[in-house]
């Protein structure tokens, strides 16, 4: 965005932007309501009394997905294609601002990390060959689909139609996953270890290496950070700041910055970020009513910390957090004239659905996805975060450098 | 892993001068990528073999675990030395032994080990006793200190061979009380692997008062005997890390006994519901904080199962009888406690000498139990009950 800046255009006021942000409105006011009632009946029944919380948690993540655009797959694109490594400040911060918010909360409960007392409720999950291959099945599943599963579920309501079949596909996906859940878990997973850094170093040890790690990151990457075109000079009057909020890209630090302060407190009040959770219960539990699916399955059911499905008849919190990142996105895109319908062929939503169930697959069998194992994990110092960032960076990389998103949604991407 | 990946490709000169820069970067990296290194590899070793006892079933993050690993030494030796095939000694047997001379010829080790309650209307050791019969002193000579623990192997060994015990000595013990705290002394031969144990069945009362048999002031002295103590046998000791599983179980089943291990409870009857606590004035430090019992023990005195004239263990099939009629299930392990374990020894016996069932004792009993911060405690009194409560104690 911020390569090609020309003098600003005048936004102006159309009919049009009328309607827009009447809708927008309406859902804002819906989703607060939404809320509202939550709170008032303390989601009983519904999710329970973190439900409102994680409802607003989950629309303000939609509206940082979307105004900060922190989408892994407009990131990942960026950087392998466009050689613009500017929006991995964003996750890059992120991490390092929700680990230490992890930090603080892990050490009032665990004063003495070790080996023994991994906080169960935290995403640190298993490295073995299989969260690597889960990884590898997601990255390429991203690139083919247009979008990680987050990057769906708030690109949706932006008029990205191909979400529709890659979302469908997740659910596939989700299904094939817990089929091969018993071969992969008991070759691969049972077993293997769950590095925990803080365990035996002390927290101070865990976010001093993981801040170098980025640290460094953060530098090597500057190679790819193209110039920054100035601006004129200009007043910040009323047109000024709805062209910052609402028509901008919000500044990748910003962005970085609130996203960890949600994980924070997501961790804090409820539970780790994901947002597969929810899909992948209710996937499990159609197929465990359809008789697909055993009741009981090992390893899953027994100490897997992640966005682990489970057999569910209502809503959870994780629904509400979904829900918020759909509405929330949808209403804070309106405004800036984002929404645009993306011309969905028979084509391109059979790519989409295809990549979605690797998507799908692997988040099931990686027990996340970008959100969950990526985010949730390296805040939570968890190796397997690491493990399954690389993999998806690996494969997304490979991807994007043959081309794999523009074959499958042809026209799609601008050159 | 990927940290390294993602790091390792260092910078390249990018532009005249940058020799140095190349190399804090590369210096940097390695650094970086050394103590990820570290970081990684320690996180995942098992550096503290011990194994966490807490047993709290709880989720590791969100709790503490309040109790505490002390190590006591011990091993798992199964039940082969502990059962013994003719566990009760009768008067009878005892008297024809003493005609027949010096019992340590006989192999025979006799002892007294008896609490001397100034209650008692039995002669208390010092002024008469049954001939050659040794002295224990329960409380003294089995523990450690100002520790709640036995003595040491080593100890016991020197212990052992100081009654003149050898390797196939049968230990033959008596005491007054029912023979509660001779039991105690039982169990504690058997926890460091004496192998021939006998209780003298009906004890000091049926001797002395029923019997109306001899007793004698001449102290014995003994020829050193040979016998080595082994490791404390843990099949026949239970720790309150493993009852607290058992009780955190029952708890969650409202009290039902659902852990598949039978608790028995020795104490009284008010002792056991929670209404009346330990009278302080007569059984100092037995006192506890809480009162009740643990979820899903059930209740037999031990006054049941002896018989009230001669003081004996009744018939075997009756002691069985009575345990099954209070909800006990033979086919699964069983704990017994007390107040301290001195009756709670007194079942042990019954159950695993006399009935061959493996059976522990929770020595720590309710001393331990109705004073430890945050374990489930049953109480069907109806009252809240204990220094926390409206016991007006």
């Amino acid at each position: 965005m911020t390569v090609e800046v020309k003098a600003d255009r005048e936004l102006g006021w159309t009919r049009a932007d009328t309607v827009r942000t009447s809708i927008a409105v309406s859902v804002a006011a819906a989703l607060l309501g939404l809320a509202g009632y939550l709170a008032a009946t303390d989601g009983e029944g519904l999710g329970g009394s973190n439900a409102a919380l994680m409802l607003l948690i989950g629309a303000g993540l939609g509206i940082l997905f979307e105004r900060g655009r922190y989408c892994f797959f407009c990131i990942f694109r960026d950087l392998f294609e466009k050689k613009n490594s500017r929006g991995m400040y964003a996750i890059l911060v992120s991490i390092a601002v929700g680990m230490i918010g992890y930090a603080a909360i892990f050490s009032t409960r665990i004063p003495t990390p070790s080996a023994d007392n991994v906080p169960s409720d935290a995403h640190i999950a298993p490295v073995s060959i299989a969260l690597v291959v889960a990884g590898l099945a997601f990255g390429v599943g991203m690139v083919i689909s247009g979008g990680c599963i987050a990057g769906h579920l708030y690109r949706l309501p932006e008029g990205h139609l191909r979400s529709i079949p890659a979302l469908g596909g997740v659910v596939v996906g989700f299904g094939l996953g817990f089929l091969s859940w018993d071969f992969m878990y008991s070759h691969f997973i049972l077993g293997a270890p769950v590095p925990w850094l803080p365990a035996g170093n002390g927290y101070a040890l865990a976010v001093l290496v993981q801040l170098g790690v980025l640290a460094a990151i953060g530098v090597w990457l500057l190679r790819w950070n193209p110039r920054v075109q100035g601006r004129a000079d200009r007043t910040v009057d009323a047109t000024e700041l709805r062209r910052l909020v609402f028509f901008k890209r919000w500044p990748a630090l910003t962005t970085g910055v609130a996203v960890g302060l949600l994980a924070i407190l997501a961790y804090y009040k409820d539970q780790p970020l994901g947002v597969t959770q929810q899909i992948s219960s209710l996937t499990r539990t159609g197929m465990t009513e359809v008789g697909w699916l055993d009741q009981f399955m090992p390893g899953l059911d027994e100490r897997l910390a992640g966005c682990v499905a489970v057999v569910t008849h209502t809503i959870t919190t994780n629904g509400w957090l979904i829900l918020g990142i759909v509405l929330a996105s949808l209403a804070a895109a309106l405004p800036g004239r984002r929404f645009r319908v993306e011309k969905a062929t028979a084509f391109n939503s059979s790519t989409a659905f295809a990549g979605g169930i690797l998507l799908g697959w692997g988040s099931m069998i990686g027990l996340g996805c970008t959100i969950g194992v990526l985010l949730s994990g390296t805040h939570a110092f968890a190796l397997s975060g690491w493990v399954f960032g690389a993999a998806i960076l690996v494969a997304s990389g490979l991807g994007f450098r043959f081309g794999l998103h523009r074959k499958a949604a042809p026209g799609a991407f601008p050159d | 892993m990927s940290t390294e990946e993602s790091t390792s490709p260092t910078p390249t000169g990018t532009g005249p001068g940058t020799a140095g820069k190349t190399a804090i970067a590369v210096i940097a990296t390695a650094a970086l990528a050394g103590t990820a290194g570290f970081v990684v590899a320690n996180s995942t070793a098992d550096n503290d073999a011990e194994t966490t006892t807490g047993g709290s079933g709880t989720t590791a993050g969100e709790a503490a675990t309040t109790v505490t690993e002390a190590e006591i030494p011990g091993e798992n030796r199964g039940f082969e030395d502990v059962h013994t095939d003719e566990p009760l000694a009768t008067t009878e047997w005892l008297a024809e032994r003493l005609d027949e001379g010096d019992l340590h010829e006989q192999d025979i080790v006799l002892l007294d080990v008896s609490e001397n309650l100034p209650s008692s209307e039995l002669t208390p050791y010092s002024e008469a006793h049954i001939p050659q019969a040794q002295y224990v002193e329960w409380s003294e000579e089995f523990t450690q200190p100002n520790t709640r623990e036995f003595i040491s192997a080593d100890e016991f060994t020197e212990l052992a061979q100081s009654l003149g015990i050898n390797d196939d000595s049968t230990v033959v013990l008596y005491g007054d009380n029912n023979n509660w705290f001779a039991a105690y002394a039982s169990w504690v031969f058997n926890l460091y692997g004496v192998e021939d144990v006998k209780l003298l069945d009906g004890g000091l009362h049926k001797w002395e008062l029923y019997d109306e048999r001899e007793l004698v002031e001449d102290v014995p002295s003994v020829p050193e005997g040979n016998f080595e103590a082994e490791t404390q046998n843990h099949d026949i000791r239970a720790f309150q890390p493993e009852v607290l599983e058992i009780a955190e179980e029952n708890a969650a089943s409202d009290g039902e006994s659902t852990a598949g291990v039978n608790l028995v409870d020795i104490r009284s009857a008010e002792e056991h519901t929670g209404e009346i606590g330990v009278d302080p004035d007569i059984f100092q430090g037995e006192g506890a904080a809480i009162w009740g019992h643990i979820p899903g023990s059930v209740n037999v005195t031990w006054t049941q199962i002896v018989d009230e004239e001669t003081g004996e263990f009744l018939p075997a099939e009756e002691i069985r009888a009575i345990y099954e009629d209070a909800g006990v299930d033979f086919n699964n392990p069983t704990i017994a406690y007390c107040r301290i374990g001195e009756r709670a020894s007194h079942t042990w016996y019954a159950l695993s000498q006399i009935l061959g069932e493996e059976v522990k004792v929770y020595d720590g009993s309710w001393s331990e139990w109705g004073n430890s911060v945050g374990v489930p405690v049953a109480n069907t009194s109806g009252e809240r009950a204990g220094l926390w409560g409206q016991s007006g104690d």
